[in-house]
């Protein structure tokens, strides 16, 4: 019964012909996660995966294989029968020019740390009432990828970081304040820059106030600008292009945003989820500017999507998870800092909204980048102070207009923006100042 | 891929032979054999196409009130992983909080699922073909639809579930799903409508879509053209589809008691015997509707579904549980524990969402609005127990009781209690209807859920826009 699947085999036992055109990838995913949510179990878990993934070209075409069981065999035999309807491509799956030709340390990280993390996010949130309920999880993952290609070569890519997450929540009758942030880094990060951040706006949310429907001055805090990257990021990647969807198709070179705004896709920041001398598909990684001072710079492009449109490949070939193949994706979205703080954004105009977070956040269509969401933490500021919390009021807007012609000042605190069930790249992003934001509400 | 037990009769009693070794208040071991297929075609043309298989499994062991957790692929080394999951238990156990488990009857059931047709039978080049054929039609329907992508899977799970209580199951699932997405693109911009289909138990459903595609093509060419919405307050109508996603976002979330528990200010709100909606008023959630694809006959923690009435005439009734958060409120489980896969633990999700039918005729739900919205069809929604949020597929202005045209971005958005306090009328269209998108929480999307619902009126919608 316990040896009911064989043992996992390395891609190195891959059986290569000469003339094959592939890549056979083993990717081992370990996380420790320890959770806690005021009323429930603590919880201590650890997974280990081990996905593996074959690609290769045959007569011209693409056929992949991807199993947390097969054999190698198997796998090519599945992925040559696969090609047969796949798509044309004249990739070369070439090894990595400068491998890593061992496997680094697999040394587990110290199980304490997880649980002091919790237990003084705990002690830290002493401030909230008792009727908060509290959620923190602090996660340790590692990921190590093993690529072979033809005739003989291996190489691995490692990457592992911790991420830490916290939300509060306090509900009186049918009002709800719920405070979220969350983080990222090469080490645990430090509890105090998540609980300071929380324990700001909770001071910001004590007292609510109305304002008129109208058009504002918003300051997006880090987590609401991602909402604005993730339909830049739709018209930049291979999908919308190759249909013929993305209105950015011919604007290389062109600008396409406001000239204060730079984004790149950088895979050299500590603590990335995809940080790391390569891209997912053997390729050296470099910071690319996709947007640079407002011009359009660089596509979201892997190899295979370059191929198709016929672009020298940017080399932004990213797994968006173990169990999918490399697509085009940045290594972490970047926006460029200003040099405003957030206290200078809030005084450079008499009155303004600050927006932390809302629901629905998301485009109906992100190419056309049109977004309505409910602010579920939204605050008032009049000469820099700010008032109180404003409640059911939709904040809309268009992503590309905003990006356009509405920016006025970019912050200077980046934070990061973990990747999520809807946001696939990882980001780390400043506040951003919008101006005119159409804001409707239904009063108090 | 084997029938139930087929090649695997010593599962149980290999299992049961390691659980005498060790000693918890709560020791389960899931095991299970997974194979799915994806496909991705834009136009004529297959740009993905995978057959993914995977085997793996989980302990979880709950432990003087902590629970540590394992999951590995493969099926080795499971009594490591047992020691290292009451290992963890152990380490938790220094926060100091501590929660129990609800029992529930121990069962030992072989689940087969009862399939009309069977996906796996179907050539993968066959599934690849029906999706290039309706973008076939699109194109031909209009000269403005730009771009047709189709995606669909299926994924069939092969499950062993034993407790250190007795029960043990062994059940397939079967899952299959997928979207036709027209795009239309002119001078103006860009537009998109999408065909959805979704089933647990027949590849069937995967035919017979040309017209509602044709229906999309013409749609996503007229929402080129269409005013985008005002934002502001309306009385809006909402389709089945859109009324069932309302029933899941806005309020079937809210009643998953692992939101509810250590939060003694929405247990107050959440408080049973309160008045929610109109009396005519009734949804539950129930995983014993077959075929669709929130059908959940025995939870992933071995509870047998029940039907679980969470508003009846008007008034909350009813909760959704896992053991754990029965334990914490005093309820029977309800069969409401699943995992997406076994990387996952069980939470607390739900199955088939269901608005009961009402007695308003369709065309009736318009009279005397002298302006408003009707909306159909959804891009999804979102909600944080207070507010939610959904984008609708479609919508269209009414005004002075007629249907007139169409609207462009429309989001409706609210506050759950005050707009289930709104729900004015309750369509006798009821509506089954089958999305092949899925539930997201904690990670864990997409979960295969339903909601069949008949169409709703609401009174004083809130809806984004940026013509303020």
């Amino acid at each position: 019964m316990t040896s009911l699947f064989d043992e996992p085999s390395t891609p190195s036992n891959m059986t290569w012909n000469q003339d094959d055109n592939g890549e056979a990838v083993g990717i081992s995913l370990k996380t420790w996660t320890f959770a806690w949510q005021t009323g429930e179990s603590p919880r201590l878990q650890y997974g280990e995966q081990y996905v593996r993934q074959v690609r290769l070209i045959h007569e011209g075409k693409l056929g992949s294989a991807i199993s947390r069981s097969a054999s190698w065999a198997d796998m090519k035999a599945q992925a040559f029968e696969a090609s047969a309807l796949g798509p044309a491509s004249q990739v070369r799956f070439r090894g990595s020019p400068r491998p890593l030709t061992s496997p680094p340390s697999d040394d587990p990280p110290r199980v304490e740390t997880l649980l002091e993390w919790v237990g003084e996010v705990r002690q830290a949130l002493s401030f909230l009432p008792s009727t908060a309920r509290v959620q923190a999880s602090v996660r340790f993952s590692r990921q190590l990828a093993e690529r072979a290609t033809p005739p003989s070569a291996v190489n691995y890519v490692a990457r592992q970081f911790w991420s830490a997450a916290l939300s509060a929540r306090n509900v009186q009758g049918t009002d709800f304040v719920e405070l979220s942030r969350s983080s990222l880094g090469e080490s645990c990060p430090p509890h105090t820059q998540i609980t300071n951040d929380i324990q700001t706006r909770w001071q910001w949310s004590q007292k609510t106030v109305s304002i008129p429907d109208g058009r504002y001055p918003i300051v997006f805090l880090p987590p609401v600008v991602m909402s604005l990257m993730v339909p830049v990021l739709s018209r930049l990647t291979g999908p919308n292009l190759i249909a013929r969807n993305s209105p950015w198709e011919d604007a290389m070179n062109q600008s396409v945003t406001s000239m204060l705004l730079t984004i790149t896709s950088d895979p050299t920041l500590a603590g990335g989820p995809r940080s790391g001398p390569e891209d997912d598909e053997g390729n050296p990684a470099s910071i690319q500017p996709l947007i640079e001072n407002g011009i359009l710079r660089s596509f979201v492009l892997d190899e295979l999507s370059a191929d198709e449109l016929g672009y020298s490949s940017p080399k932004m070939g990213y797994r968006p998870d173990i169990n999918q193949l490399p697509q085009g994706a940045p290594a972490s979205m970047v926006i460029t800092p200003g040099d405003h703080s957030l206290i200078q954004m809030l005084n450079m105009v008499p009155r303004c909204l600050i927006l932390g977070n809302w629901i629905g956040g998301r485009s109906t269509n992100p190419v056309r980048g049109d977004i309505a969401g409910n602010a579920s933490e939204l605050y008032y500021v009049e000469h820099g102070e700010v008032l109180g919390r404003v409640k059911n009021t939709v904040v809309s807007v268009n992503a590309f207009s905003a990006l356009q012609d509405q920016l006025m000042a970019i912050g200077r605190e980046q934070q990061w923006v973990p990747p999520s069930m809807l946001q696939s790249a990882p980001a780390y992003l400043p506040p951003i100042l919008f101006d005119s934001v159409a804001v409707a509400g239904k009063g108090q | 891929m084997s029938e139930p037990s087929q090649g695997y009769d010593s599962v149980f009693s290999t299992l049961e032979d390691i659980l005498k070794k060790y000693s918890a208040d709560s020791i389960e071991i899931r095991l299970e054999i997974n194979e799915s297929t994806q496909i991705q075609t834009l136009d004529n043309h297959i740009k993905q196409q995978d057959h993914i298989t995977d085997m793996g499994g989980n302990i979880r062991v709950f432990n003087q009130g902590a629970v540590g957790f394992v999951h590995f692929d493969g099926w080795n080394n499971l009594e490591q992983h047992i020691q290292s999951a009451l290992l963890f238990a152990k380490l938790s156990r220094q926060l100091g909080e501590t929660a129990q488990l609800a029992s529930a009857p121990s069962i030992k059931v072989r689940h087969r699922v009862l399939i009309k047709e069977d996906p796996r039978s179907v050539p993968a080049a066959t599934k690849s073909q029906v999706l290039m054929e309706y973008a076939d039609i699109a194109h031909r329907e209009s000269p403005g639809v730009r771009a047709v992508m189709g995606r669909y899977f299926d994924r069939y799970r092969h499950l062993w579930f034993i407790n250190n209580h007795g029960t043990q199951v062994e059940q397939e699932k079967l899952d299959l799903g997928g979207s036709i997405i027209v795009t239309a693109r002119d001078g103006n911009g860009v537009a998109q409508r999408a065909v959805s289909f979704g089933s647990s138990d027949d590849y069937g459903v995967v035919r017979h879509l040309a017209d509602e595609v044709r229906d999309a093509a013409k749609t996503a060419v007229d929402l080129l053209s269409a005013t985008e919405v005002d934002g502001g307050e309306y009385t809006v109508v909402i389709d089945p589809h859109l009324a069932g996603v309302f029933a899941h976002e806005a309020f079937g979330h809210l009643s998953e008691a692992d939101g509810q528990i250590g939060d003694s200010g929405i247990l107050q709100v959440m408080q049973l015997g309160r008045r929610f909606g109109p009396s005519n008023l009734h949804i539950y959630d129930t995983g014993k509707d077959a075929g669709s694809r929130g059908y959940l006959p025995i939870d992933d923690e071995g509870v047998e579904a029940q039907d679980v009435d969470l508003i009846k005439d008007g008034i909350l009734v009813g909760r959704l549980h896992s053991q754990e958060t029965a334990a914490a409120l005093g309820d029977r489980p309800t069969g409401n524990a699943r995992a997406l896969h076994y990387r996952f633990p069980p939470i607390v999700r739900m199955r088939n969402t269901v608005i009961a039918p009402g007695d308003t005729p369709l065309e009736n739900m318009f009279q005397g609005i002298k302006r408003g919205i009707y909306a159909k069809g959804t891009h999804g929604g979102q909600t944080n127990g207070e507010l939610f949020t959904f984008l609708a597929g479609e919508a269209y202005l009414i005004e002075d009781g007629h249907v007139t045209k169409p609207l462009r971005n429309a989001v409706l958005t609210g506050n759950v209690f005050s707009t289930l306090a709104n729900i004015s009328a309750i369509g006798s269209d009821f509506t089954r209807f089958e999305s092949g998108g899925g539930c997201g929480k904690a990670g864990q999307m997409p979960l295969p859920v339903s909601h069949h619902a008949p169409s709703l009126r609401i009174e004083h919608c809130l809806v984004g826009g940026r013509k303020s």
